[in-house]
């Protein structure tokens, strides 16, 4: 009964295959995929741990040599981990721990072995063939005699979703087997196929182990195993249990599925205690756990051991070393033991060993888990922080940037600002009532939709009344007339802004007439005139009436570092501006700006012929 | 066991279960890369033929997204830092960066998705994330004819410079294959990445310049104008933007950058693939 361990094969042929203590672990998250084969140890994993990362060990620990020109079967129940061997020794997954070595590439057939799903299966075979590692031209070559093979008649062109197993396993089969691989491990392939195929495959595996060395079949069906093989592997619970001659092994195997009766097996494989000795019988388990009962609980760690040994004292020394047990696990234990079925001395040292190993690997890979999915965790809020960040930066600058782009055209309304208004002078030189003077302005208006300047005795609305209108919105030497005719004279700046509102600033001028100063001092009438023509220029800055505190609140007082020199700060945004500053420096300019100005404004007052007129209205 | 390790170190055996040499392994994946594109085109057309439209839908679609975000960004939510040619603009960002969303998302899915054929068949895994891009690459091809009918409606000028789209998206493909490796090999240990995927793409997809010009909108700030050039998505469009519309050149640092990010990803993605290549097995 007890695993012979490795009964090697004999010293001549050369080993194809060695296994050296090879472990496989396999980390399943909950949600995961990798339900067939392993349900049993799943479960374990998924009522212990509950969500999350789950740790499974496949294999634990198995060793064996496997030598040239063998046939060799490997038995056990589901999930006990044959599949995982195979996967292991064809290197499609790795070792955890030991080390598995081989002659060749050993190539896996399984029943696993989806290819692609949405092909046909005659693109599944060139696709198979190619990844086997055939050129294009070989496996063009192949792919009739594959389909022969396989006898898939027109399901060739069918996709392979649409295959039943059988068929599936057909086309799988005679794909690995098209080559002649010199390892050849065959997972429960042949057992889904119907008689005829069976038998061909069977003839088929034959010849392929004749010019190959090495042929491992897992099968189910042990009667074919007994024809085929004449070593047996005997795979329990991920470890070896026994490993020999054919016969030798399935009888044991088959009795073993036997003993316990029908239910035994398949609670041996689903339920969680990790141990053999659990398939006593339910019966016999129940009694033996009322039992127990009255002992474990009172007794303490040393003592339970020894409750443990009593019925049983050759499994004493093991026991005393294992790993506290939570009660019901040393229920069953006890229960097992003294059901006295199937229970050898070594089995004891292996299950605490087991236990023992799975519990620290636990841990430990929780531990390592909980750090994974910790720095995942960051790494992920790290990325959102960065895309947030450049969404942030790649949307913020846009919003400044819009008012500047699109200009005063669209976008949100602004009020105007006049930020000065002023005029040449403070009074001005008439020679007579009836003669004209010039008024040199200047202004700097922000904002502005538009500008109109205007004129009459006292302060008006430039833009309704205007001297005239659409004009920039800086300039330095706007001439204006005067009427000599008025003692005082004012100017009006409105500007209006893209939002409707207007504001004014009124410049008040007044008249320093010629036959008063004249009679006086004659001579000073004319170095008046002359020193008027020296201040002209708007850069001076003495202006006492520069400016009536009519405009804006915003704009608290009128900016005399402002007015004085607008040609040197002028509105990127006004291209007009030079053009206008340079024509009142032309020396005819003088009174050209009003003649268009007049016959636009019939009621302008500033109109030669109309003054009189205005002056009649006005005077009085 | 004993037996075991005796007989281990015979001359004529090896380890299984582990990885192979670098050199090795890609000299393996060279031999085998018909697999890779085999694969690639069955994938391609045996995905599609399962629709109505067929392979019409490897044009439909990028169509069809440059319609959107045509319709989104062009008209209702224009900004100033639209180019003037906006369509041509558009459509070749969107057309590019299709490329290497499809590579990026399929890269992921490239281990993860093929997990039965990974745990059946013993081949060099780098096949896989290839076969990705290979696939993604002839998605391309149709698209790019589009691209340049498309633009000679919209009226630019053909010239000679559009063949070089060629080189520039071979250069794009291998970016694309470095990416998509370090993906194959993260999704495997961390599934997570599968979901963060989409949100890369997005932010992506506003950071390289699509529907907007960047050098506008960042004209006055040259700190995040350079970042916005290293972008490698952006990289690669503004080369193929460089070439095919005469209204916009590439930025050096973009001819500068592209290359260099293709190195830099293949290399990487590369070897980090590489370093886990015996534990695909266990992904599931």
């Amino acid at each position: 009964m007890p695993g012979t361990g490795e009964s090697v094969g004999e010293a001549g042929p050369r080993p194809m295959i060695v296994a050296d203590d090879a472990h496989v672990t396999y980390r399943v998250y909950a949600s995961g995929k990798r339900m067939s084969a392993r349900e049993s140890l799943f479960n374990i994993n998924a009522l212990r741990g509950g969500r999350g990362l789950q740790t499974v060990p496949a294999l634990r620990g198995v060793s064996f040599t496997a030598s040239e020109g063998e046939t060799i079967g490997v038995i056990g129940h589901n999930g006990s981990g044959k599949s995982t061997l195979f996967r292991a020794m064809s290197g499609l997954i790795p070792t955890s721990e030991g080390k598995i070595w081989a002659a060749d590439r050993p190539v896996l057939l399984g029943v696993n072995a989806a290819l692609v799903p949405e092909l046909s299966g005659e693109n599944n075979i060139k696709l198979g063939l190619l990844a086997m590692g055939f050129t294009p031209d070989e496996a063009a070559a192949h792919v009739d005699e594959i389909a022969d093979f396989a006898e898939l008649n027109e399901f060739l062109y069918h996709p392979m979703r649409t295959y039943s197993s059988g068929m599936g396993a057909r086309l799988r089969f005679a794909i690995a087997s098209a080559k002649a691989h010199s390892i050849l491990l065959i997972d429960e392939a042949l057992s889904v196929g119907d008689r005829r195929f069976k038998l061909k495959s069977e003839q088929r595996i034959r010849s392929l182990r004749d010019n190959a060395g090495l042929v491992m079949i897992v099968s189910h069906s042990v009667g074919s195993l007994k024809d085929t093989c004449d070593r047996v592997l005997w795979i329990h619970k991920g470890e070896l249990r026994a490993d020999g001659d054919a016969k030798g092994v399935i009888d044991e195997y088959v009795r073993w599925t036997k003993q316990p009766g029908n239910t035994a097996v398949g609670a041996a494989s689903a339920k969680r205690p990790a141990r053999p000795a659990a398939k006593a019988k339910p019966a016999a388990a129940v009694a033996a756990a009322e039992v127990a009962v009255d002992q474990v609980p009172a007794v303490s760690e040393p003592a339970r051991s020894d409750a443990a040994a009593t019925p049983q004292p050759v499994a004493a020394p093991a026991k005393a070393s294992e790993p506290p047990l939570s009660p019901f696990e040393q229920l069953l234990i006890d229960a097992a033991v003294d059901a006295k079925e199937l229970v050898v001395p070594t089995e004891g040292v292996r299950t605490t060993a087991r236990r023992d190993r799975y519990r620290r690997g636990v841990r430990e890979r929780n531990r390592r888990i909980v750090l994974t999915l910790t720095v995942t965790g960051i790494a992920i809020l790290l990325a959102i922080g960065a895309g947030a960040a450049i969404a942030l930066l790649s949307g913020m600058p846009q919003a400044p940037d819009a008012p500047n782009r699109s200009g005063a055209s669209s976008s949100r309304p602004v009020a105007p600002v006049i930020s000065g208004f002023a005029a040449d002078t403070a009074t001005v030189a008439c020679e007579t009532p009836d003669a004209e003077a010039s008024v040199r302005l200047s202004w700097e208006v922000g904002n502005a939709a538009e500008i109109g300047v205007g004129a009459a005795a006292t302060q008006i609305d430039a833009i309704d009344q205007p001297l005239e209108t659409e004009l920039p919105s800086s300039a330095a030497n706007y001439a204006a007339l005067f009427p000599c005719d008025q003692e005082s004279w004012s100017y009006t700046l409105t500007a209006q802004g893209s939002d409707g509102s207007r504001v004014d600033s009124v410049v008040t001028v007044t008249r320093a007439l010629a036959e008063a100063t004249d009679a006086a001092t004659d001579p000073e009438a004319d170095s008046g005139d002359t020193d008027r023509g020296a201040v002209t220029p708007p850069d001076q800055e003495s202006d006492p009436v520069t400016d009536s505190g009519n405009s804006d609140a915003s704009e608290p007082a009128p900016d005399p570092s402002v007015t004085p020199d607008p040609i040197e700060t002028p509105d990127p945004v006004v291209t007009p501006d030079p053009a206008q500053t340079t024509t009142p420096t032309d020396p005819t300019d003088g009174a050209e700006p009003t003649e268009p100005a007049a016959p636009t404004e019939p009621t302008a007052p500033a109109e030669p012929d109309a003054t009189p007129a205005a002056d009649a209205t006005t005077a009085p | 066991m004993v037996d075991a390790r005796l007989a281990a170190p015979g001359e004529n055996l090896f380890l299984v279960g582990q990885r192979p040499p670098l050199g090795a392994y890609l000299a393996e994946a060279w031999r085998r890369r018909t697999f890779a594109f085999t694969l690639a085109s069955y994938r391609l057309f045996g995905g599609l033929v399962r629709n109505r439209l067929g392979v019409l839908w490897i044009v439909l679609k990028p169509l069809l997204t440059a319609l959107i975000y045509g319709t989104i960004f062009g008209a209702v939510l224009s900004s100033a830092a639209r180019p003037v040619d906006f369509v041509p603009y558009l459509i070749t960002g969107v057309f590019i960066f299709e490329f290497f969303t499809g590579c990026f998302g399929g890269g992921s899915r490239a281990i993860t998705g093929n997990a039965k054929l990974v745990q059946s068949l013993g081949f060099p895994r780098i096949l896989l994330p290839m076969s990705v891009v290979a696939e993604q690459a002839m998605r391309l091809v149709p698209i790019l004819v589009l691209l340049g009918i498309l633009l000679l409606v919209f009226g630019e000028p053909i010239a000679w410079s559009w063949l070089l789209v060629i080189p520039i998206m071979a250069m794009m493909a291998v970016f694309n294959l470095g990416v998509g490796l370090i993906v194959a090999r993260m999704s495997v240990t961390t599934r997570d990445v599968q979901q963060l995927i989409p949100i890369i793409n997005r932010v992506l997809l506003y950071a390289s310049a699509i529907f907007f010009q960047v050098d506008k909108i960042f004209a006055d700030n040259p700190v995040v104008l350079t970042i916005a050039h290293l972008v490698p998505t952006y990289d690669f469009i503004a080369l193929v933007r460089g070439v095919m519309l005469t209204a916009h050149p590439a930025p050096t640092l973009a001819i500068i950058a592209a290359p260099v990010w293709t190195v830099i990803a293949i290399v990487v993605g590369v070897v980090y693939f590489w370093r886990a290549e015996a534990r695909y097995g266990l992904s599931d």
